[in-house]
Parts: structure tokens; sequence; C-alpha cells
């Protein structure tokens, strides 16, 4: 059997920074989109560690803010840091997923 | 003097605390008992706390509890926040071990001098001193090193480090115990030691909310943006 969650791990990374550079978001949010895009095993447990390693590596930023539910919210956003490894990810990532689709073909 | 973002933040943690779910108190105490300040600074450990409280409280918002959000392997999960933390502070280590040996000798000697003693200098065997010390290092790896480990396990093995702290408490007791018979009692003063442990004490944690302003200096500062 394909290991899905092993694939998913290297991808969910620039996912995230993606969603994030849309506009910005919070945790629970980043988590419903990802499952919207079919990521549908992912949970906060799966994405927190990667939003505590972005923003140590100062990819990304927060912020707390109102929330109109209850309590205030931690809002992430991009730095300009994070638009560099988007842009390069983007790059990668077309690169890779080209390679796998020659492989797949049979080209 | 010794307030820093970290009294901030544990301020602040304890307030939003009080009003989660007691699964999901338990389940964050489990998870920030893993993070001692020898795999992730006490900083971003609070940080990560303050996280973990807004996780539920959005859980709780819409009738779900914490682990809804975090899924069953909160040892894989706790493993990976110590991955892609921070780190530990090698400086916070030895001022916080500092602070809790002067602490301990500034209480134990006070104590002893007004309850036991009544006096400020007294006769005793010299092994008190290993045993003092041997104790604050006991309890310091047990909350460092052993808790972690098992903190976030199910069932018998959650109970371990609890078992195994007593066992090496009870083996450095009973070294101590048996090599008790020095005849050459020496004079104890109490006095300079309850002076010393005090000033060493403050200075420990003066330094220590200094190293703190450091950790956050280049980080974030919630504790603006957290005030209601």
């Amino acid at each position: 059997m394909v290991d899905r969650s092993q694939l998913m791990r290297g991808t969910l990374e620039g996912c995230i920074v993606k969603i994030i550079s849309q506009e910005e978001t919070y945790g629970y949010e980043i988590v419903s989109k990802l499952q919207d895009y079919g990521f549908e095993e992912v949970k906060e447990g799966t994405t927190y560690p990667i939003l505590v390693r972005l923003e140590r590596k100062n990819t990304i930023s927060s912020v707390y803010k109102e929330s109109p539910l209850g309590p205030k919210r931690k809002y992430y956003f991009l730095t300009d840091k994070g638009k560099e490894f988007l842009r390069e990810f983007e790059l990668v990532w077309n690169d890779v997923k080209n390679s796998v689709d020659r492989i797949m073909r049979g080209e | 003097m010794f307030k820093n973002e970290v009294t901030l933040l544990e301020q602040e943690n304890k307030k939003q605390f009080e009003g989660l779910r007691e699964e999901d108190k338990q389940l964050i105490n489990d998870i920030t008992k893993g993070m001692t300040i020898f795999k992730v600074n006490s900083y971003d450990a609070q940080v990560i706390r303050r996280d973990l409280i807004g996780m539920a409280q959005e859980q709780n918002l819409r009738n779900g509890n914490l682990e809804d959000s975090l899924g069953d392997d909160i040892k894989g999960f706790t493993n990976e926040l110590i991955k892609n933390s921070g780190g530990p502070c090698v400086i916070e280590i030895i001022l916080k071990f500092l602070s809790r040996l002067s602490g301990y000798f500034f209480i134990w000697f006070l104590c002893s001098s007004i309850f036991f003693f009544g006096k400020l200098t007294w006769e005793s065997t010299p092994v008190i001193y290993p045993f003092y010390i041997g104790v604050v290092v006991i309890t310091f790896i047990i909350e460092g090193v052993l808790t972690p480990i098992f903190t976030t396990e199910k069932g018998f093995r959650k109970h371990l480090q609890g078992i195994l702290g007593f066992l090496i408490f009870a083996s450095w007791s009973l070294i101590l115990y048996l090599s008790r018979n020095n005849p050459n009692e020496v004079e104890v003063n109490g006095g300079i030691i309850i002076v010393t442990s005090g000033l060493l004490y403050l200075a420990t944690k003066y330094l220590n909310s200094t190293n703190i302003h450091r950790l956050a200096r280049d980080k974030k500062n919630y504790i603006e943006d957290l005030r209601y």
C-alpha cells in the first residue's frame, strides 16, 4: 500500500505557506482549507508543529486578533522570507511533479 | 525586577486555562510537562502552551475537544513540537539549577536554625551537604529527564516516572544513611549559608529574567496582543 501520509509530509509545508499567502489566517481555518482541498486526514496535530517550525525559520509570523466567536485567535501571515520560500517551493514542486508525471506516463 | 515575558505569559495562560474542559486541561498539562527546559526554552514553551489553549478554545466553540484537533498520537505530536521548536537554552538550565539549589539551601538552613536548633551555628555530620545537593540534583533530573519520557504515556507506563523517581531518591538516601557514621562532626555555620544562598537565589532570579528578555527579544511578544 502507498503511504499517503509519508507522500504528503514533504508537500504540506508548501501548501500551508500558500494558504497563508492568500490571506491572514488561523490554525483551525488552515486545517479546514487543507481538508477542503482533499487532505482529509490532516488535523491541527499535523499542521501545528509545521507552523511552529515555519515561525522559527521566520517564514511566517503571527499576531493575536479579536475573534467574532470568542477568545482571541492567533493569525498567521507571510513574511518577506516566506514569499521567497513560496516562489522556490513552486519552482521545485513543478520540477518534481513534471518528473513524476513523465515517469508515470512512461515517456 | 523579576517580571519577564514568561511570567506574564504564565499569568495570561493561567487565566485562559481556567475556562477549559477538564480533559483538555489534562492533555495540555501532559504535553507541556513533556517540554521541560532540557528540551524547549521556557519562553517558547509558554507560547506553545498558549497556542494549545487557543486550539482547545476553538474546539470548545464547536463542541469538540482538544484530542479531536491533535489526534491520538499525543507522544508523537509532543516530539514533533519539541523537534520544531527553538530548543533548550543552556544558560537557562544552569540558572534554573542554581536558583533551585540556592532556594532549597536557604529554606532548609533557615528552618533548621529557627525550628530545630534555635541558633545560627550547630554541629552536624558533613553528610548533610552531599545529601542536600543530591536531593536537588535528583528532583531536577526527575522533572527534566524522567517526566518528559513518561508524561504522555497511558496506563501503567505513565506512573513509571514516580516509581523510578522514588527508587532513585530512596537509593540516594540509603547510600548516605549507610555512610553517616562519620565521627568527625563539623560546625555548620547556618547564618553564612542562609545569607549566601539567599543572595545567590536573588541573583539567579534576576539573571534568569534578563535571559528571558533576551530569548523573547527577537520573537513576537504576545503579551500586548493577548490583553483584553
